[in-house]
């Protein structure tokens, strides 16, 4: 890990920025100062709150404060500050209460701001929720569903092009071209259709659980071809002949000596794939088939975003495009990191 | 007594196919071959690049299938063994390759390495296992320190070593070294020769020496055999 930190920096600074991702993704009712689903109907499209340190005479706060907003027109969401009111934004604030990790009951958020006071770091949607909020919940739906999805594409992929590879000939054959079926479907359009082979109104968890199926069931064909291109090198090596010799059985030499010697590429390319699952997991969303509202993931939140005229109004809207960004980019550059990481020593 | 066996082996390779993969041109390797390793003694096998004489270890060591002809391990011909007599075959015949950095998994340190047949075949103690290793070590003239290293850890000779070692820890009858010496060099290629004589002489276990430089085969072998143009020939 030094080594890899030494050589690639952006590599372990996207690291660090995945870590933070998770964590955020496992305290998220902690961090968000509201849940994903309270609405302040007398604060649609209200902008990002800013948060100030000097008053309107130009004196220092130490302790921060946000002001309070008023809607003055329902039609155009236009704001007013309210200079009277004043609200420190403070750190363990008492909130809305919630289970941390799921079982310890709480009412303390990471910060906010007290008596009745609001603050919205990104704004808010137009039933007046959180953006900034449903954002740190969205980050749930969006980082385990690649990882989720990985882990079911590569056992896959690892199994079907291990045996494929392995065994050559006839098995080989069928193997690879039933893949390359699979293969030439333009992957969205199979999406679609898979999607909509279940009914659109069924709970959220099943439709998170439906979607990454459905993401694996595409997403493994690619990774089983190169797997078998790998295999059928390593099975000539002589260590592979020797495990033979020596009275090793099929499975025990596929598990011993072909699987480990493809771990170094899978890993990467386990890392390079995740944005996909990210990425089909809100093309789905956006267009209103992917997780429901009121459960924020990243895509069903952009599809707010869709309408111009809103867009240009209210651009705080397109702040889960930019989480979105942030994580597969940081997922390709230590995907690539890994990959030289590897490289040298293989 | 014989252990090994082959008769009568013709093997061919495909050389041109056609486009819907039908060989149209292949080239004869072996025509025939026939060859007898007797219990202690150590056969070379001589023979120009290419001319099938790793072919025909692959082929004793049902790496390979030949076209026709059987291999007969203690006069009994291999197909027709029983589950277990296969398996007792398995353990013992074992083979060298000529490639060290080849033919040892990287991902495996040395003690993994080494007793891995022990693993595979027998259920042996961890204790025992830890015995017959160091025993062995001590045999092949490894240091014990050297148990879990890594291979790319490791010099030329001490990998040579560590697949000898690999291939005579369950104390075979029949060992097949494919030029078990012509990617070391020199000075190394003397003391991994001393070792075979050694393991000849201790162990009494069978050879069959692949080789293409007479050299180092005239100071181990007890016949010699020569491939040419895919037939057998004795002595030189």
């Amino acid at each position: 890990m030094k080594n890899l930190y030494r050589k690639h920096k952006v590599g372990a600074v996207s690291f660090v920025f995945l870590i933070a991702f998770y964590f955020i993704a496992v305290l998220a009712d902690f961090i968000a100062p509201y849940p994903y689903d309270i609405q302040f109907r007398h604060n649609p499209y209200q902008p990002p709150t800013p948060i100030h340190f000097f008053d309107e005479e130009g004196r220092f706060y130490l302790v921060p404060f946000v002001y309070g907003h008023k809607l003055v027109d329902p039609v155009f969401k236009q704001y007013t500050i309210v200079q009277k009111e004043k609200y420190p934004v403070e750190f363990f604030v008492k909130g809305e209460p919630h289970y941390l990790f799921g079982f310890v009951k709480t009412d303390i958020h990471l910060f906010g701001v007290k008596d009745g006071g609001k603050i919205f770091l990104l704004g808010t949607d137009r039933l007046g929720r959180d953006i900034f909020s449903r954002l740190i919940y969205g980050t749930r739906i969006s980082l385990t569903i690649g990882l989720i999805g990985v882990l079911i594409s590569f056992l896959i992929g690892l199994i079907v092009g291990a045996v494929s590879g392995y065994f050559g000939c006839v098995t080989d054959t069928v193997i690879m071209r039933l893949v390359e079926l699979l293969m030439v479907f333009p992957s969205f359009y199979l999406l679609l259709a898979l999607r909509s082979m279940f009914p659109v109104d069924i709970p959220s968890i099943a439709v998170f659980f439906i979607i990454v199926a459905i993401l694996s069931l595409i997403g493994w064909t690619g990774l089983a071809r190169i797997v078998r291109g790998m295999v059928l090198s390593i099975r000539e090596r002589d260590y592979v002949k020797v495990a033979k010799v020596m009275g090793g059985s099929n499975f025990y030499i596929i598990k011993k000596h072909i699987i480990p010697g493809t771990l170094s590429y899978i890993l990467v390319a386990a890392m390079l794939s995740i944005p996909g699952y990210i990425l089909g997991e809100s093309a789905l969303s956006l267009i209103g088939l992917g997780v429901q509202e009121p459960y924020p993931s990243w895509g069903n939140m952009l599809a707010e975003a869709q309408n111009v005229t809103k867009l240009s109004s209210c651009p705080w809207l397109l702040f889960p495009g930019v989480a979105i960004f942030t994580v597969i980019v940081s997922f390709n550059l230590f995907g690539d990191a890994l990959r030289d990481y590897f490289d040298v020593k293989v | 007594m014989v252990v090994l066996e082959c008769v009568d082996i013709w093997k061919s390779f495909p050389f041109r196919k056609n486009f819907f993969g039908k060989i149209t041109e292949k080239k004869e390797i072996l025509k025939g071959v026939s060859l007898k390793i007797e219990r202690g003694k150590t056969v070379a096998l001589m023979g120009e690049s290419g001319s099938g004489k790793s072919t025909l270890g692959k082929i004793l060591l049902d790496l390979e299938k030949p076209d026709s002809g059987r291999i007969l391990y203690k006069n009994r011909n291999i197909r027709e063994l029983s589950k277990r007599e296969y398996r007792s075959y398995r353990i013992s015949v074992q083979t060298v390759f000529q490639n060290p950095y080849g033919s040892l998994n990287s991902k495996m340190t040395v003690k993994e390495i080494i007793s891995e047949g022990l693993r595979l075949n027998f259920s042996f103690s961890k204790s025992e296992i830890d015995e017959k290793l160091n025993e062995t070590l001590c045999f092949v003239g490894l240091s014990e320190n050297l148990k879990d290293l890594y291979p790319h850890q490791i010099s030329g000779g001490q990998r040579q070593r560590v697949a000898i070692a690999r291939a005579i820890i369950m104390r075979p009858e029949v060992i097949i070294a494919d030029e078990p010496t012509s990617a070391l060099d020199v000075s190394v290629q003397s003391q991994i020769v001393n070792l075979f004589l050694n393991i000849q002489e201790n162990l009494k276990i069978s050879f069959l020496f692949i080789s293409h430089s007479p050299g180092v085969v005239e100071s181990i072998a007890d016949d010699i055999y020569l491939l040419k143009e895919g037939r057998l020939f004795y002595g030189i």
